[in-house]
């Protein structure tokens, strides 16, 4: 598998300038498409946060974890949680719970990802268990409902407020959305950028051959580690802010359903690019606004389509497949010329 | 059997997997800058014995010793970093980065960017693959890939070279090219190599142990060995 790499060669002039017509477009989004659509991008932009985690875990080192959900939701519930719950000062409280939602995630991730990646668990074992814990952080929420408020979810979660002229306030709907924007790009940049020099390599070197990278005397077992904790606390801060955008939370967002589509937009943008799992997370959950306003049963079976597609029409994802294209139109025209 | 103080020393080494006693009271030394060479026909444990020496297996009974200090506790990685290096018999490469880039990952902490290029550079002059840096590794010939993965187990300067069948798979020419590129290294580290190939063991031609049934039934120089009638008699299927 992955005999072709196009992640760790430079990306063609072409791709920087589709990079940065796709952040222009973010950022004047809520001045061309009204700020009810904007919104709808702004929650979609949260949940690509969960497809970006996990393409830096799958992408990178081609473990596939089935539990990416239950990150995103730590992150929420945790953040809904600590700012509800505790009687704090929502002014401090929001803050406080988006910083222990991502930190209870990132300690889920550390104990239940020391366990399997130090006990030797790997490939689809290890997605098998991370499958485990999507169903068991399902049952949680809805089980333990004192602290999560099970079916019915926590509600008042307190936005995140900032200090302007007038004192502490949250931002208005537009600025919260630049505000989400830039933590997306923000981390995806970041991420692109650890991943784009020779620690990406290293990673590539677990993926294609552990043993091998072991042999050369890499810790693959904590870079490993590493790159879980890391991935769901992208995830986690994703969850984080969602809770405290949208003020609720509710239970489907843990557990298996979202964790699957988590890798169909991962698959359809393109394992291992970083941005394209942003992308196609994005213009999924637009897509499936769009479908579901025709007819709610209608949009399994475009996922369901969606899906085949990714995997026998554009197995390297959408955007490789563009990029692809576009080379060899370039290569063409400079033949004419 | 007399134990020597080497550099690499496994005495009385055994491994058993389920009633088959792979490796059975076995040991082995390597002194420094030393070439050693262990063959046997399959099945004599061969490639076991290569395992307990890297790391890769525990033995149920016995110790390995690197320089005076144990090696039973360390992982694999970390036995790696002390100076023990390893080719596996298969070749394994990181077939989805450049020649390049599978010796660049092969340095564990290197000084600067340039120290790095240079040494890269250097190992590619000296598996002769200076022209191919930018392919695929895993789109190289059989032979290319064992080469390029022995300069993978040279880059991190290792005291001890460990090869599996260095030579599986290639021509009687590249073979002997091999058994020359062998020679050179000896000047840098000891290399304790596994084969059943009887033409690149002989010239190879240096210190060697044979193998049969878990054990060491004869060691020597490879002149004497060959003459040996036991040697013969289990090469030759007649015990």
């Amino acid at each position: 598998m992955g005999r072709i790499s196009i992640s760790h060669t430079p990306l063609p002039k072409m791709s920087y300038l589709v990079i940065l017509l796709v952040i222009a477009f973010v950022y004047s989004a809520p001045l061309i498409v009204g700020t009810y659509s904007a919104s709808l991008l702004r929650d979609a932009m949260l949940f690509s946060m969960i497809a970006l985690g996990l393409d830096y875990l799958w992408g990178k080192t081609g473990t596939l974890s089935f539990g990416h959900a239950t990150f995103f939701g730590a992150g929420a519930y945790g953040a809904a949680i600590v700012s509800t719950k505790l009687g704090l000062d929502p002014t401090l409280g929001s803050w406080l719970g988006l910083i222990s939602g991502v930190s209870i995630a990132m300690l889920i991730a550390l104990v239940v990802g020391y366990f399997l990646i130090f006990g030797g668990v790997r490939g689809s074992y290890f997605t098998i268990v991370t499958l485990a814990l999507a169903v068991i952080s399902e049952h949680v929420i809805v089980g333990w409902s004192d602290i999560t408020g099970g079916d019915a979810g926590l509600l008042g979660i307190p936005p995140l407020f900032f200090p302007t002229l007038s004192g502490l306030a949250p931002l208005s709907p537009v600025v919260l959305y630049w505000f989400i924007a830039s933590v997306v790009c923000l981390t995806a940049l970041s991420l692109w950028w650890v991943c784009s020099g020779r620690y990406g390599l290293i990673l590539k070197t677990i993926e294609d051959n552990e043993e091998r990278a072991q042999a050369l005397g890499h810790n693959t077992s904590q870079h490993l580690l590493t790159v879980f904790v890391g991935s769901s606390a992208v995830a986690a801060l994703g969850g984080a802010l969602y809770a405290s955008t949208v003020g609720f939370v509710a239970k489907d967002i843990v557990g298996l359903i979202l964790s699957t589509q988590v890798i169909i937009w991962v698959a359809i943008g393109g394992r291992g690019t970083l941005i394209g799992p942003v992308i196609a997370a994005i213009f999924v959950i637009w897509f499936e606004q769009r479908i579901s306003s025709i007819n709610v049963q209608l949009w399994p079976l475009f996922m369901g389509f969606l899906f085949i597609l990714a995997v026998f029409v554009f197995p390297n994802g959408v955007l490789r497949t563009l990029v692809g294209i576009l080379r060899k139109l370039g290569q063409r025209l400079e033949h004419r010329v | 059997m007399m134990i020597a103080s080497g550099l690499l020393t496994g005495s009385h080494l055994t491994k058993r997997f389920g009633g088959i006693v792979a490796v059975n009271d076995l040991s082995i030394s390597i002194n420094l800058l030393e070439i050693k060479c262990v063959i046997g026909p399959n099945g004599a444990g061969k490639s076991s014995l290569f395992n307990l020496l890297c790391g890769a297996l525990r033995p149920d009974s016995g110790e390995l010793m690197f320089k005076g200090h144990s090696l039973s506790r360390l992982a694999l990685h970390e036995i790696s970093r002390i100076g023990i290096a390893r080719k596996f018999q298969v070749p394994s490469i990181f077939e989805s980065l450049s020649v390049q880039q599978n010796l660049e990952v092969s340095v564990l902490k290197p000084q600067s960017k340039f120290e790095l290029k240079d040494r890269v550079d250097q190992m590619l002059d000296r598996i002769e693959q200076s022209d191919m840096r930018d392919q695929f590794a895993g789109n190289l010939a059989h032979g290319q890939k064992q080469w390029l993965e022995i300069g993978m187990a040279l880059m991190s300067e290792p005291e001890v070279l460990l090869l599996d069948e260095p030579t599986a798979g290639m021509t009687i020419d590249e073979t002997l090219d091999t058994v020359k590129f062998i020679h050179q290294l000896s000047d840098h580290a000891a290399i304790l190599v596994i084969e059943h190939d009887m033409n690149f063991v002989r010239a190879l031609g240096c210190h060697t142990y044979v193998m049969h049934q878990g054990g060491i039934i004869a060691d020597g120089p490879f002149s004497g060995i060959e003459n040996d009638d036991l040697v013969q008699a289990v090469y030759l299927g007649k015990m």
